[in-house]
């Protein structure tokens, strides 16, 4: 036990460094300073949700490619009327109309509403949409003006077909209603 | 274990609900497909096509909003929430030349999602039929349908964006809409001129 306990003490006791020792640990620093980034490891659920996304996103912008592909694929003729009638009495839509020959016109040059004019009632009120431009205008402007009051005659022509359209619904529901009971 | 599944599959749950409810929004459509048409179109002696697309509408608002008079603001209210208008009308020549077989490939479509029949007035008499559609979304209207019908005549209606019925029918004569005669005229014939003799 004693000799055991005799290295132990030779072991552990201090020993004093060289001269030289300073000197060797100085020149063992790198001269140029190494910074140390610590970084973490990514977490598995951080990239299970950045594949997410990225999934959503690239199904997201395939259904909008899609809608857009379908929007696209409107009618063939826009803004274009082959033969438009008048409402009338009778025949709402096809009155005073031409028949279908040749091929669809597009455009909405072909519109030209005109109105019936029944005898036992005072003529409808037409009112033409008229619009001044300006002496300085440019072709252009002129042109896009042209343009924009050919789509408003258009619009007021879809309004007219529906306005007659719900009118034939309303006659329908009013006509029930007076319906004699016995 | 059961937590490790649970949060691997909460990404994929994330994943499917976007996936349903894209679908459901690219479903609920209040543009109808009108390509089945061009069957009754190849039948019908007159026809009447009116498209009127975002683009139209756009240019037909603007000049429309330059205008100052009490009418064309109505208009302008009315068409404020319309994005696009479609409008086709097929006239026949004789009863029976087309098929409801045609005409429905369009109820088809409005019996799907979204779509509610607000009116169906039918008329065994004069063989007149008229149905309304609207379709609803977020409480408000996405898009209204007419689908009128006659022996000799049908024609579809289809607008998208919000449209006031009530509203279109106050228009009336005004900005080129004509005044409608609701009361049919009775034509009587004329009393027969007693001759004179020349004796």
């Amino acid at each position: 036990m004693s000799h055991l306990e005799n290295e132990l003490r030779s072991a552990l006791s201090r020993e004093e460094p060289s001269g030289d020792f300073a000197d060797r640990v100085l020149q063992a620093i790198p001269s140029h300073p190494v910074t140390l980034v610590l970084v973490p490891k990514r977490p598995r659920a951080a990239r299970t949700w950045l594949a997410t996304a990225a999934a959503v996103t690239i199904a997201s912008g395939a259904l909008w490619f899609v809608a857009t592909q379908q929007s696209s694929n409107g009618p063939d003729i826009v803004g274009g009327v082959t033969n438009v009638g008048v409402p009338g009495p009778k025949n709402p839509i096809f009155e005073g109309g031409t028949d279908r020959q040749g091929p669809a016109t597009t455009g909405p040059e072909q519109v030209e509403p005109t109105v019936s004019n029944p005898k036992s009632v005072q003529p409808p009120r037409v009112r033409r949409i008229r619009r001044s431009v300006p002496t300085q205008a440019t072709a252009s402007t002129r042109e896009q003006d042209a343009e924009a009051f050919l789509a408003a005659r258009q619009l007021c022509l879809a309004l007219t077909i529906t306005n007659a359209k719900l009118r034939v619904a309303q006659r329908g529901i009013t006509d029930r209603s007076e319906l004699p009971t016995t | 274990m059961i937590a490790r599944s649970i949060k691997f599959l909460r990404p994929v749950l994330a994943l499917v609900a976007v996936a349903m409810l894209s679908v459901t929004a690219f479903a609920q459509n209040p543009k109808l497909r009108l390509d089945s048409l061009v069957r009754l179109g190849a039948k019908a002696s007159k026809t009447v096509e009116v498209t009127v697309d975002r683009e139209l509408m756009a240019m037909a608002v603007k000049f429309l909003s330059g205008e100052t008079d009490a009418d064309t603001k109505k208009v302008r209210e009315l068409v404020a929430g319309i994005q696009e208008i479609f409008v086709r009308g097929f006239e026949f020549e004789n009863e029976g030349e087309y098929n409801q077989a045609d005409v429905d490939e369009i109820r088809s479509q409005l019996s799907g999602p979204g779509w509610s029949r607000i009116t169906g007035v039918r008329s065994k008499k004069g063989g007149e039929n008229a149905e309304i559609y609207v379709m609803h979304g977020g409480g408000k209207v996405l898009g209204l349908t007419i689908l009128a019908t006659d022996p000799k005549e049908v024609t579809i209606v289809n607008i998208i964006g919000e449209i006031d019925p009530a509203r279109l029918s106050e228009l009336e004569g005004e900005l080129g809409v004509p005044r409608m005669e609701l009361k049919r005229e009775v034509k009587t014939a004329p009393a027969p001129t007693p001759k004179t003799s020349g004796r």
